[in-house]
């Protein structure tokens, strides 16, 4: 067996019996990440000689009682602070950027054993999936280089250089580009796995998630971070996630938005598809209930509305005065246009000027409060229909990956299509999870969202369906198998 | 939309951003399709809905309150453009 293959637990399993040797899995994982970069572009800083020396550090431990993530190699997205590297966002503006302290998330990964492979390329600060805006060009599908991956970390877990990555989802982006990639992504309640560390461009509906091929290991990583942090709540009592994952409650209801197939650019195939996955769910027992929503269809445009606001409040301090690119000018306000202005994608340039936009005096009530209203009845929706529902279940996305050449050229729309099914978890801080399907050869997904906290039986409902693995393309079993 | 293209101009310099030209039409045209679904979202009665302003109710969480030391100067200034010994340098403030 390929050991860059292995779960969390046969990894570590196999390093404590000497059966694995973490050198013998660094080369394999060194080879195949310089492979995979020339081939999909999905790392923005990897170090083999900083991966080298983690593998090192940890083999001269003489811990007895080894953590969980013990030589588990983890891909970190590019907007999620590390010391010993480079943080960039994917910006011009961040191009060189060396953090002064480490994401809470990273440190725990660290503690716990994991070995961090590279700070793989998203979107300019984790805006999106269309592979349009990142400074160092974008993620190529390892299904179809054609198209967008939507992230590196996406591209990383699907290739096998990584047994799960951590990216952030302001929208739903983990969730799409686990879509596109046909990887498992689950974006947790607000809080839930530390914040502190994500250079996030809107506060209220941003958070760290994981992405993984196997439920057991999004389980040991979601074990390991889901922790109170200095800045996060106490955390719930929480089960032990790894343990748990075969007991779906036997009368698990499953709640479908009756209107599910009215989605802006909803792709026949998976229109198709995802009937055919309805009736596979009642197959096997679960309980189908259609259901109204009337609000729903609103929640890409309410975040666009409230992302748009907050990130021109949240990346205003990047102005070339204390970190980062600078363009001179004659005089300071001069300077901080000419750096922003060529700092900045053409889309984040546009999506900034539409926030300052939404927060002058004549759009603010009518558009930014009209919008966080908005929020608390979809949000209300939502947990009215998740008690009497365990999950709420649409695709994920209304189309496979986009091609990265289309035209017009996509992901520029506002609202962006590819969010109509995600943002309402984001809008709402619930958990939500995409579990990969595939269809005409690229993959899709199945997004299923619980109440907050419900972590649990998301995790139960993809181990269910597990059981019938994503047939992987030659493409990516190629990079799998370097 | 004229309108929209002056409004556009001083949202741009509020953001401290310089759009082109391509830029803007871009986006004055993206925001014809928003601006057509925002009208619909103002049709709904929202007057007693109160706003919701994170996705978690949970408020003022703090910690424990440690005096921690500061960011070594030397960390603080790493990532500047322009530095001296102790401080960022920026160009002149006032303009000609």
């Amino acid at each position: 067996m390929d050991p860059a293959n292995l779960s969390v637990q046969q990894i570590t399993a196999k390093i404590n019996k000497k059966e694995l040797l973490l050198t013998e899995l660094g080369a394999i994982l060194a080879g195949r990440s310089k492979y995979a970069q020339k081939k999909l572009n999905l790392f923005i800083s990897f170090d083999p000689q900083l991966f080298t020396e983690q593998i090192k550090k940890n083999e001269q431990s003489t811990q007895v009682n080894r953590p969980p993530l013990w030589g588990v190699p983890v891909a970190i997205a590019d907007n999620i602070t590390t010391v010993d590297q480079k943080t960039t966002c994917a910006s011009r503006l961040l191009a060189a950027y060396q953090p002064p302290f480490e994401a809470q998330a990273v440190s725990l990964l660290q503690e716990n054993g994991a070995l961090l492979i590279g700070k793989t390329n998203l979107e300019e600060f984790g805006l999106g999936c269309a592979g349009n805006s990142s400074y160092f060009k974008p993620v190529k599908n390892p299904w179809d280089i054609k198209r967008t991956a939507g992230s590196g970390a996406a591209a990383a877990v699907a290739s096998g250089l990584a047994t799960f990555a951590l990216a952030s989802d302001v929208r739903g982006e983990i969730r799409q580009a686990a879509s596109y990639c046909g990887v498992i992504a689950l974006k947790p309640t607000y809080g839930k796995i530390p914040r502190e560390g994500l250079i996030d461009s809107a506060s209220s509906l941003e958070q760290t998630g994981i992405l993984a091929r196997r439920v057991s290991d999004l389980a040991w990583a979601l074990q390991v971070l889901a922790v109170p942090g200095n800045n996060n709540p106490p955390a719930v009592k929480r089960p032990l996630y790894p343990e748990i994952l075969g007991n779906i409650p036997a009368k698990t209801r499953i709640a479908v938005p009756a209107d599910w197939d009215q989605a802006p650019l909803l792709e026949e195939g998976i229109k198709n598809n995802f009937r055919e996955q309805l009736n596979k769910l009642a197959r096997v027992g679960l309980e189908i209930n259609y259901v109204t929503l009337p609000h729903f269809q609103y929640a890409s445009l309410v975040a666009t509305i409230i992302g748009a606001v907050e990130a021109f409040s949240n990346l205003s301090n990047l102005d070339g005065v204390r970190f980062g690119y600078r363009k001179e000018g004659k005089h300071l306000q001069e300077m901080y246009i000419k750096t922003r202005s060529a700092g900045f994608s053409s889309k984040l340039k546009k999506f900034l000027t539409l926030g300052g936009l939404l927060s002058t005096k004549k759009y603010y009530n009518s558009h930014f409060l009209q919008g966080q209203k908005m929020r608390s009845i979809i949000k209300k929706e939502l947990l009215d229909c998740l008690q009497e529902n365990e999950l709420l279940l649409t695709p994920t996305t209304p189309c496979n990956a986009i091609l990265l050449d289309s035209s017009p050229p996509a992901g520029e729309e506002l609202p962006d299509p590819a969010a109509y099914y995600t943002a309402a978890a984001n809008l709402a801080g619930f958990p939500s999870l995409n579990f990969p399907v595939s269809t005409n050869g690229l993959p899709y997904g199945l997004q299923f969202m619980a109440k907050k906290e419900d972590e649990g039986v998301l995790l139960q409902i993809a181990f269910l369906l597990e059981k019938e693995p994503i047939k992987w393309p030659i493409f990516a079993l190629e990079l799998q198998e370097v | 939309m004229k309108a929209v293209q002056e409004e556009l101009k001083g949202a741009a310099w509020d953001a401290r951003i310089e759009l082109t030209a391509t830029e803007t039409k871009e986006l004055l045209q993206e925001l014809q399709n928003f601006f057509k679904l925002t009208r619909q979202l103002q049709k709904i009665n929202l007057e007693k809905t109160p706003a919701t302003y994170y996705g978690s109710e949970k408020t003022n969480t703090l910690r424990e309150d440690v005096v921690q030391p500061s960011l070594p100067l030397d960390v603080s200034l790493v990532n500047a453009p322009e530095t001296d010994d102790s401080c960022f340098l920026v160009p002149r403030i006032i303009e000609e």
